[in-house]
């Protein structure tokens, strides 16, 4: 079981993470540093909230694992078809 | 007395029996069946992307990021929120319990206001679901988000009321739990819609 503080701590970085996504979209034109960054942070939020808010870390590996590859495959979705469809579009 | 050290085996870390998932089986199931349900609608708006690029090189621009941004965090504090609450039964704290998981509920009430505000404020600035394929998906995504909240929010007051009469404890509190994870699926599939509408462009 956690501590309370260690999730407190957990949802400050989740607050700070959503902040940076919020300040990258609406002050920074599009990039593939920017998807990136983006795609690194949604799986990064995605991993916290599994293995912390959840506590999935001590739960049998196929279901922690079926849930963090959800935030493998689809923040890497969203970085590839970003990427690839703003090339095709120019 | 026994020197219970000089008997002992190698330790094998392979061979401790997992902890099972919080909540139960049934529970799981539909975590997996929802997470399934919004893979394929993401699985399709990258399809639409992909033959639509300027469509959804344009759409976000005129989305409220704010409201999207204020969602983001309304959510993410509500599944702290939920996670405070499971910590509190497991320790026995019954008022503490309860109190989280009305903050939770709040959360959640806060979600559909701000939600019903960013509706409002589309067909103000002249969006529709019908102006293009773009709006099309971002509605669909959205309003299907927006029930599994008070879905979640009817499953978080059912498990308040039995915490009020004292249903979970610190050794049976299953239900809280499927309850808990539930939620926490809902804030998880947001995390996915975010930068999927609002942030990349």
């Amino acid at each position: 079981m956690h501590k309370a503080k260690d999730l407190n701590l957990v949802w400050i970085a989740l607050i700070l993470l959503t902040a940076a996504s919020a300040l990258i979209a609406e002050y920074s034109g599009p990039s593939a540093a920017i998807v990136l960054f983006v795609g690194a942070i949604t799986c990064a939020k995605g991993s916290l909230v599994i293995d912390r808010f959840m506590g999935l870390r001590s739960a049998p590996p196929v279901v922690r694992w079926a849930m963090l590859s959800y935030f493998v495959v689809f923040p890497g979705l969203i970085v590839i078809f970003s990427l690839f469809t703003d090339t095709a579009g120019q | 007395m026994n020197d219970l050290s000089a008997n002992s085996v190698p330790f094998d870390a392979s061979l401790i029996p997992r902890a099972a998932p919080p909540g139960n089986a049934a529970v799981w199931v539909l975590i997996y069946s929802e997470l399934t349900e919004f893979a394929l609608f993401f699985l399709i708006f990258f399809v639409a992307k992909w033959f639509h690029p300027d469509v959804f090189r344009q759409g976000p621009l005129h989305l409220n990021t704010l409201a999207g941004t204020l969602n983001t965090l309304i959510l993410i504090s509500s599944s702290f929120f939920v996670a405070r609450a499971t910590r509190a039964i497991k320790i026995g704290d019954h008022p503490a319990c309860k109190r989280w998981l009305w903050w939770t509920i709040s959360a959640g009430a806060a979600y559909c206001g701000v939600k019903t505000w960013e509706y409002i404020w589309n067909v103000n600035a002249g969006i529709h679901s019908s102006e293009n394929l773009f709006f099309s998906i971002y509605y669909y995504l959205t309003f299907n988000h927006l029930l599994h909240v008070l879905i979640g929010m009817c499953v978080l007051l059912w498990a308040t009321l039995r915490t009020h009469f004292n249903a979970y404890g610190t050794d049976d509190h299953e239900g809280l739990e499927g309850a808990a994870m539930y939620w926490h699926m809902i804030d998880l599939a947001w995390i996915v819609i975010f930068p999927l509408l609002y942030v990349v462009r």
